[in-house]
Parts: C-alpha cells; sequence; structure tokens
C-alpha cells in the first residue's frame, strides 16, 4: 500500500483539524461557539464508538459520566475553589471510579441488557442527585469560578478534549489491545482462545471513555453555566450519540467526525423550529440503518477503501 | 403496621396496570428475541389516538378502545413488516438502533403534533374512591385497571393456546426453521404478533392515559418500567408479568412509604438492578 | 483481506485520489453551506441595523406553557404603541428608529433557555433581554445576560430563587418576595378559616418548591402550625399515595404547595381517588390560570387557594397606552375570548420599562442602557418600579380563591388584601368542604 495517498488523507484531517483550531482568530462568535459544540460532540462520539464500533459495549448509559462530570466541576468549583480546568480533570477520575462501580453490577450482562443496566444506573444518579441537599436537589447549580474564562479559554478546552479523544482511540486501536478488540468483534470465543483478554479489555475501554466523556462533561458544564439532573443524566444524551455515530459510521474512527458535524450543523441550522430537527435525525438514522447500516464514513469505506485513520495496521 | 396496608393495596393494583403495560414488550420477546426499544413511545401512541377519538366522538375513553385498538393492530403489523423485519438478523445492533430511531421519530412527531402540553383521558371514574374500613380506601380507577389487565393476559393466554395464529407464532418462536417446514411464513406470523402485542399495548395506553397525565415524551419512562416487569417476572412470561408488576410497583410504594416519595422510582430501580444481576432471566424465565 | 485490495487495485489510484478531491471539495462545500459567510468571518463589518432588536425567551411550550400563552398577542400590541410614531430616538442612528423582538421557545427547560439565550446574544446579537415567567426560565437567562454582559429586565419569578443566583450587574428583576409576601397572603387566608393548624407541604424539587418550603418551614413554627413535610418530589410524579396516606394520619387540615400546573392535577385527583380533601388547599404556581384550573376536571378547582399578582381590579395604569387592568383583560378577552390571565400585565410592564430605558438613555451603548435600568422610576401597570442597589424591585400581592364562574367557568376572587389595601376585595374566604 502506497505511503503517498496516506499522506494526503492524514493531510486532508490536519487540515481540517488546523481550521478548527484556528476559529478563534478567523471565526466570529457565533462560528466559536458551533466550533465548541462540534469539539464537545466529537470527544464524546468517539469514546461511544469505542464502546459500541469496537468493544461491543452497548452503552445507553454515558450521561451518567456527563452528570457526573458536569456536577464534580459545579460542586468543586463553587463549594472548594477549584480552579475550572482542574475541576474538569478530577471530574473525569471521578467518572472512572464511578465506571469502575458500575462495572461491578453489570460486566455480567451481555448485550441490550448491558445497556439497559447502564441506563438504570444513569436514572439512579438522576433521581439521587435531584434528591441530594448537597446538590441543592433539583434545583441545579449555577458554576461560578472565581474568574470566569472566556469563550475562546473553554473553546481551547474543548478542542483540546477532541484531539485527545481521537489520538486516544487512535492509539489504542493501534495497540495489543486494539488488535485483541478487532479480533473479539470478528468472533469472541476464538479470539478467547487464542489468548485476548475480553474483560480486561472491554473494561479498559470503559474506563478509559468514562474518564474522557466525564472531562468533557465538565468542559460542556463550564460553558453552559447551568447543570440541573433533569438534563444533565438524561437519556437524551446517550440519543444524540447514538445518532452521530449511525449516521457518521459505526466503527470507523473518521464517523463521529463526520457525524457530529451533520448533528450540530443540523440543530443548528433548525434551533428556532424545536422539535424538528430531532425528528429529521431520527428519519435520517432509521434510513441509514435499512439503506447503509454502516453509516456515511462505513458506507465510503466499504465501497472505495477510502480512510484516513486506518485501525488496520496492514 | 396498619398505614402499611395502603401502600401495599395500592402495590398490588398498580402492579396489574404495570403488567399490562410489559405484556406486548415481553411477548415480543419472547417470539423474536428482540427488545423493542419504542415500545413505551408505542403505548402513548395508543394514550394519543384514544385523546383524539374521545375527543373527536365526544366519547368515554373506554369506547375509544374499540378504534384505538385495530388501529394499533395496523401500526404493528406495519412496523415490523416493513421496517423490523427488514434488520432482523444475526447482530443485535440494527434492530435496536431502528427502534431507537423510531422511538425518537414518535416523540418529536407526537411533540409537534400534541404540543407538550399535559394531556389525560378524562373519565368520572378519577375521582371515585370506595372507603374500605376505616383506614383504607379502594380508588376505583386502580382496581378498574387491575381488573382489565388480568383480562387483557387472560385472553391473550387463551389465544395463544386455542388459536391456529396463536400456535403458529409459538411454532415460529420455538423453531423458526421448522415453522417454516410446515407452511407457516415467519416473516408474516412476526407481523401478526407485532400486531397483537400492539392491541395491548393500545389497552395499556388508555389506561395510563385515565390514570396518569401524559406527553410526548412518558414513552422512555413506562419503558423502563415494562423493562423491569419483564426482568423481574421472567422472560418471555406471561403470568411473570403480572408477578414481576405487583413486585416493582410494590418496591416503589413501599421503598415510598420507608424513604420518602422523591426515592420512588429509586427503590424500583434498585430491586430492579439487584435481579438483573442476581437472576437475569427473571422468576418464570427459562434460564 | 486480498480480495478487497485486488479489487481496488484494479480501479487503480486514480479513484482513490478523485475520491479524496471530491470529499475535500464536499467538506468545503458543507462548511461553507448552512452558515453565511459573512457570520463566520469576524470583522466582516458590523450587520448595520436600523431597528433595536429586543431578545424574548418565552416558555411557549411545555408544562409551564400557560404562563407563556399570552406572546405575541401582548407584546404586539405593547411594540405597536412604542413605534407609533416612528419609535425611539437613538443617538447612533441620529434619528427615531423602531423597536423589534424575537421571541423564542425555551420549551419550559431551563437548560433550553440558556442556550437560546446565548444564541440571541452571540449570533442575533440584541440589545436588550426582556424575558419572565419562572425561575426556569429566569434563573438561567439571567446567568447568560451576566456572562455576556448585555442589559437585562426580568419579572414574574419569585425573588428568593433569582437572588440564588447572584449577585447581578446587568439583570434587573421586579416581583414579590416569598418570606416578605406570600407568607402573610396565605398565612392571611389561613386564618379567616377554622382548622385544626397542621399543615402538609407538597412542592417539588425545583427552585420554587427548595425556597418556598424552606421559608414556611422556617415561619410556621413559631405561629402555632404543625408542619408535615415528606420531602421534594421529582417533575412529572405519578404516584402521590404516599404522602396522602401520610396526610390522612395526621389529620392534615390545611394543604399547602408549589408546583407545575400538571402535577398538581395529577396529585389533587389522587387526593380525591384516595379520599383526603383538606379544609384549605393554597397551591402557588400551579393554579394561577383558568386553563390548569379547568385541566383539574369536575368540581375539583372549587374553593382552591393562590396568590394573586396581578388582576383587573388592580388600580394602576399603564404608563406606555394610559390603559388600566380592566382595559387591558377586556381588550384581550374581546380578542381571544378567553378569560384574563396574570401575566398579561406583567408583560406589558416588561416593555414599559423598556421603553422608558431606551428613551432615558437615548442609545444602545450597553453600559449607559444598564445605567438607565438602574434608575427607572416608574408607574406601570402592575405598580411601581424602583430597583434597589441588589437591582430588584418589589411588587404588590394579594390572596385569591377560585369559584365558580359566570361568564366563565371559574373566576378568581380577590379574598385578601390585608398587606395592599389599595388593591379591592371581590370576595370571601370560604373552606373547601
Amino acid at each position: 500500500m502506497a505511503d503517498r495517498p496516506f499522506k494526503y488523507r492524514l493531510c486532508l484531517l490536519g487540515i481540517l483539524f488546523v481550521v478548527l483550531g484556528t476559529i478563534p482568530l478567523w471565526g466570529s462568535d457565533y462560528m466559536l461557539l458551533f466550533g465548541l459544540l462540534l469539539c464537545l460532540y466529537m470527544a464524546m462520539s468517539q469514546m461511544w464508538n469505542l464502546l459500541v464500533g469496537y468493544s461491543g459495549l452497548l452503552s445507553l448509559g454515558q450521561q451518567a459520566f456527563i452528570g457526573f462530570g458536569g456536577y464534580s466541576v459545579a460542586v468543586l468549583t463553587n463549594y472548594y475553589g477549584v480552579y475550572v480546568w482542574l475541576s474538569a480533570l478530577i471530574g473525569g477520575i471521578f467518572s472512572v471510579l464511578l465506571a469502575l462501580f458500575m462495572s461491578l453490577f453489570i460486566f455480567r450482562m451481555k448485550g441490550i441488557f448491558f445497556g439497559i443496566g447502564t441506563w438504570i444506573f444513569a436514572e439512579i444518579l438522576l433521581l439521587w442527585f435531584s434528591n441530594w441537599e448537597y446538590v441543592k436537589y433539583g434545583t441545579g447549580l449555577f458554576i461560578k469560578p472565581a474568574r470566569p474564562p472566556s469563550m475562546t479559554v473553554i473553546f481551547y478546552a474543548a478542542f483540546i478534549m477532541a484531539l485527545s479523544a481521537l489520538v486516544v482511540v487512535y492509539l489504542i486501536l493501534r495497540s495489543k489491545i486494539g488488535l485483541g478488540l478487532m479480533a473479539m468483534r470478528d468472533n469472541e470465543e476464538v479470539s478467547e482462545t487464542i489468548g485476548v483478554e475480553i474483560f480486561r479489555s472491554k473494561l479498559f475501554c470503559f474506563l478509559v471513555a468514562a474518564f474522557i466523556t466525564g472531562t468533557t462533561a465538565g468542559v460542556l458544564y463550564v460553558f453552559q453555566i447551568f447543570i440541573q439532573p433533569y438534563k444533565a443524566f438524561a437519556i437524551d444524551w446517550t440519543v444524540i450519540l447514538v445518532f452521530i455515530v449511525i449516521i457518521g459510521g459505526i466503527g470507523t474512527i473518521e464517523g463521529p467526525i463526520v457525524g457530529s458535524f451533520l448533528y450540530v450543523l443540523l440543530t443548528q441550522w433548525l434551533a428556532d423550529y424545536g422539535h424538528t430537527s430531532m425528528l429529521i435525525l431520527g428519519l435520517i438514522a432509521i434510513t441509514i440503518m435499512l439503506v447503509a447500516p454502516k453509516g456515511i464514513m462505513g458506507t465510503l469505506q466499504e465501497k472505495t477503501g477510502f480512510t484516513i485513520l486506518s485501525p488496520r495496521r496492514i | 403496621m396498619q398505614d402499611l396496608l395502603q401502600p401495599i393495596l395500592n402495590g398490588i393494583l398498580l402492579g396489574g396496570l404495570y403488567a399490562v403495560i410489559a405484556l406486548g414488550m415481553n411477548t415480543m420477546f419472547g417470539i423474536v428475541k428482540l427488545v423493542n426499544l419504542a415500545h413505551g413511545d408505542l403505548m402513548i401512541l395508543g394514550s394519543y389516538l384514544s385523546l383524539v377519538f374521545s375527543a373527536w366522538l365526544g366519547l368515554n375513553p373506554f369506547w375509544s378502545l374499540l378504534a384505538v385498538v385495530p388501529v394499533m393492530f395496523v401500526v404493528g403489523f406495519l412496523i415490523q413488516g416493513f421496517l423490523l423485519n427488514r434488520v432482523l438478523g444475526k447482530e443485535m445492533e440494527p434492530p435496536l438502533l431502528v427502534a431507537f430511531g423510531l422511538s425518537i421519530i414518535l416523540q418529536n412527531s407526537l411533540l409537534l403534533v400534541f404540543t407538550p402540553d399535559a394531556r389525560s383521558l378524562m373519565t368520572d371514574l378519577s375521582v371515585k374512591t370506595i372507603p374500605l374500613g376505616s383506614s383504607l380506601n379502594l380508588p376505583v380507577l386502580y382496581f378498574v385497571d387491575f381488573l382489565l389487565s388480568c383480562a387483557v393476559i387472560l385472553a391473550l393466554h387463551l389465544f395463544f393456546k386455542r388459536t391456529y395464529l396463536g400456535r403458529a407464532i409459538r411454532a415460529s418462536s420455538d423453531d423458526e426453521v421448522g415453522a417454516r417446514l410446515m407452511g407457516i411464513n415467519t416473516r408474516n406470523i412476526y407481523a401478526y404478533a407485532m400486531g397483537i402485542a400492539m392491541m395491548t399495548a393500545a389497552v395499556a395506553g388508555v389506561l395510563v392515559g385515565m390514570t396518569f397525565t401524559f406527553y410526548p415524551h412518558t414513552g422512555p419512562q413506562y419503558l423502563i418500567i415494562a423493562f423491569g416487569v419483564m426482568i423481574i417476572g421472567g422472560l418471555g412470561s406471561m403470568a411473570g408479568c403480572l408477578v414481576g408488576g405487583i413486585i416493582l410497583a410494590e418496591a416503589q410504594l413501599l421503598g415510598a412509604h420507608f424513604t420518602g416519595p422523591g426515592y420512588q422510582l429509586l427503590c424500583g430501580y434498585l430491586v430492579l438492578l439487584i435481579v438483573l444481576g442476581l437472576r437475569p432471566q427473571g422468576i418464570f424465565g427459562k434460564a | 483481506m486480498e480480495k478487497k485490495k485486488k479489487q481496488n487495485t484494479k480501479h487503480g489510484g486514480v479513484n482513490r485520489r478523485e475520491f479524496m478531491r471530491k470529499s475535500a471539495l464536499a467538506v468545503g462545500t458543507v462548511m461553507t453551506s448552512g452558515l453565511t459567510l459573512p457570520a463566520m468571518v469576524k470583522n466582516a463589518g458590523a450587520a448595520k441595523r436600523d431597528h433595536i432588536l429586543i431578545g424574548r425567551p418565552n416558555p411557549g411550550t411545555g408544562p409551564l406553557a400557560s404562563f407563556g400563552e399570552g406572546t405575541p398577542w401582548v407584546d404586539d400590541r405593547a411594540l405597536a404603541e412604542i413605534n407609533k410614531d416612528g419609535g425611539i430616538y437613538i443617538k447612533e442612528f441620529g434619528k427615531k428608529v423602531p423597536v423589534k423582538v424575537k421571541i423564542v421557545d425555551t420549551e419550559s427547560n431551563p437548560t433550553k433557555a440558556g442556550e437560546m439565550a446565548s444564541r440571541l446574544v452571540v449570533k442575533d446579537k440584541v440589545d436588550l433581554m426582556v424575558f419572565y415567567h419562572t425561575p426556569d426560565t429566569v434563573n438561567p437567562v439571567s446567568s447568560m445576560v451576566e456572562r455576556y454582559k448585555i442589559p437585562g429586565i426580568s419579572l414574574d419569578s419569585p425573588l428568593e430563587p433569582w437572588l440564588e443566583g447572584g449577585p447581578y450587574k446587568w439583570t434587573f428583576h421586579a416581583f414579590w418576595s416569598v418570606e416578605k409576601d406570600i407568607v402573610p397572603n396565605y398565612i392571611g387566608m389561613w386564618e379567616q378559616v377554622k382548622t385544626n393548624k397542621v399543615v402538609g407541604i407538597l412542592m417539588p424539587n425545583d427552585p420554587d418548591g427548595v425556597a418556598w418550603s424552606a421559608v414556611f418551614k422556617k415561619v410556621l413554627k413559631p405561629k402555632g402550625y404543625k408542619v408535615i413535610d415528606l420531602g421534594r418530589f421529582p417533575y412529572f410524579n405519578k404516584d402521590f399515595s404516599t404522602h396522602i396516606n401520610r396526610w390522612k394520619k395526621e389529620k392534615v387540615e390545611i394543604l399547602l404547595g408549589n408546583m407545575i400546573p400538571p402535577d398538581f392535577t395529577t396529585a389533587w385527583r389522587q387526593c380525591h381517588q384516595q379520599g383526603f380533601v383538606p379544609k384549605v388547599a393554597t397551591i402557588g404556581k400551579a393554579i394561577l390560570f383558568p386553563s390548569a384550573v379547568g385541566a383539574l376536571g369536575g368540581d375539583l378547582p372549587n374553593g382552591l387557594t393562590t396568590e394573586v399578582w396581578w388582576s383587573p381590579h388592580h388600580p394602576f395604569k399603564s404608563s406606555l397606552t394610559g390603559e388600566s387592568a380592566k382595559d387591558l383583560c377586556d381588550a384581550w378577552t374581546n380578542a381571544t375570548s378567553k378569560e384574563w390571565l396574570q401575566p398579561l400585565g406583567y408583560k406589558h410592564a416588561g416593555y414599559e420599562i423598556a421603553a422608558d430605558v431606551l428613551r432615558r438613555a437615548g442609545t444602545l451603548e450597553k453600559e449607559a442602557l444598564r445605567k438607565a435600568i438602574a434608575d427607572t422610576d416608574l408607574n406601570t401597570i402592575v405598580g411601581h418600579i424602583k430597583y434597589n442597589k441588589e437591582n430588584y424591585s418589589r411588587t404588590p400581592l394579594v390572596g385569591g380563591q377560585w369559584v365558580k364562574g359566570q361568564k366563565f367557568p371559574w373566576d378568581l376572587k380577590i379574598v385578601y388584601n390585608k398587606e395592599h389595601p389599595n388593591i379591592p376585595m371581590t370576595g370571601n374566604v370560604f373552606p373547601i368542604k
């Protein structure tokens, strides 16, 4: 396989990221908002893709980490005066601990049961937080850092998360664990006989996804200022991630990037029209499932072999 | 002990309602081995249809059942026939994701058509109460829900036992290839099964609409309840639905009694998680 | 794997290169479509507008939709009056310019409210934000207003939950306080009926519920009332039997609540279903509107008490149109055939304040507008508005009770006015059963 086309494709991706990363220099305030949302969704959907597309873990409860990460930032910043971005990282660490705890219960379940298990955990967290006096029950918290960061700083935090998510996924898939995951995806029982440690690999991915999702959520809520349990732990987050990844292409690294872009574009364009954007997303998702189940990038890869970041080493 | 009687009574009655909510989803799972993530939303669709018919014809919601049940049968038949049958295969994801997409489409369409305002199906029964002794009250509506739910479960049981279609469905679910060899068009059968499941969802929807207020987005709440009943009672078991429903409802109400109303749903979820972890096939389910 | 490779090389590298070009082009076009290019590039020349733009986040749909119902009728009417002879003089334009308003639906969702407010500032570049209707709208929008440093005028949300998000520099609020206004009104109404002074609290875990329950628990005990509180319930709660059982056991005769309309419908019906009917039921927020009250069904609304912050009987006049409160209500009924709503006056007052501020400032410069709002001293259709050092102004509050009406199914009568005798009483308190 020639190296030159690969370099071209890498350049393409690089240019996109440079364009994205320099928005504060040339873009309007609105473009900055757009880019910010794009980065946040890219990071979270990349993680969901890692779980579903590569590890076979159908998680319907990522919102557990989103809410947890967000509330960590709120509590640490407001009550203890911790520096905002440090709180986000700590939020990520708390999310990992939560994921470890969750895994004790749900890792013995398979398939849809695993998914519903994660969903139930998220609902339990929702109810727990809305009844907890420490976080002011369901009234929600305003995140008020001592020195509120500017939109540009928040944007760069989100950009770093998006880039990190991409790099982490690429590295994992190129590593031994990644090879094991792909073997597992093809045939779980056989791969176990040749020594792939399924449980360990899956748990590792679950924890990594929890960390990045939690930290990204921290950045998200610094941007949104206001967090309340009913929205932070809502199944709505999973709906968005599912759509982004299905439409973009499940099991491809570029899929979540394309999917996030389409999602933010569609919701911003139709923002004044309430729920039509979700309706259209639902229709697109079903159509894709029926017609091109591998999503945009997946079908592209299948038909033309066009990939920028291939997890395959060959 | 005295004041536990009311929550226990309410729990039994509410359990019946929960059972009929889960019935359709549980039966479909037993047949096609798929969890229909859109079940809650389809049930709420039934509630809204009843709203429309009741308002249009000026009828009591009970009469609207005559119209809603057939319509929901057709809806179920079409969904399975044209949508879900196409993605039934070896992989788990496509049918789940199609059902997911369907759920979102339903919720948002209902939102656009009916607005997010709270709705409920008005009936005189909603405020009637029968006092039983000095401290106990029988909420008439809950009681009616319970009776109707039992009737539906019984009817479905007889259907599967006595009718040709019922037996064909059971055959297809036990051994698809064998059933095909006997001349049964299994894809068609699945569509019929879904239609019937939707008929039970229609009844559940009307009952729920009369008992509680509903919005376009209340579907997922009932999906979790249906799932809870299914897990606790047993995957694919109809008797399990009733038992599971009662257990879940009691967990919620007794839990609320001891820990406070804010934790009502939480108690139900905890019981669900415990059963999911210890005996995922449920009380009456096969391992 | 081998087969695929062969297939690809058959068509050769040309296919891939073509594809790269095509995809780069596709990505490029996609990025520029949907977003107008000028809007993307910074300093593309400030959008030249010939009008003043006010941002209006409003709960048009969702559980709080009854609050948002008067929009856009009140808004259009007020704007028509402001723009009557050309509008307001703004020195940046050197002439009178009209005022336009962009109304967006918050869907009664606080997170959505914050997002819509963000968009209004960043995309539509509004000059001023005017917003109302419960903490779920007012609180998140206030925080966005503070972050982006644009002037904001808000009304119709109890003071204590609003103050939680403070201190405020850019937002100015006017309404009543739970502790100083609701408490004397509610207790005043209770004292007129013979009860055993046992109060049951029914409140959700939203900002109002948390604030109100805290205040009432503090003040009721010293006044000799026994308080039964089972804790806050979540929105859309379906089953209140635990509450009802406890109230029956403790022989509660006064029901005190504050929640969104649909939750009260569920709760009140269940009370009747389970044989619990208190002597007095005073509920904030949920039964302010005829539509919410009607949704209860049958005779359930009879005798329910609530707070009245505006009515046709309020003796105030609009500084904009000169109408009295009764005139505005009659105009509404004539135009829509519906009964009057409490928020109508407050929506109108928001525009009175905005117009007054713009006229006095004569400029769109943010800091000048902010100072002009701070200096407001105006008689409006909801009362006198003068902001204090913490950026709020208290408006008057009286108590009301729902009775069977003549023209409309249910009427709200003013049954307690001791704190503000200038607002006339139209009825006397009676027990529910």
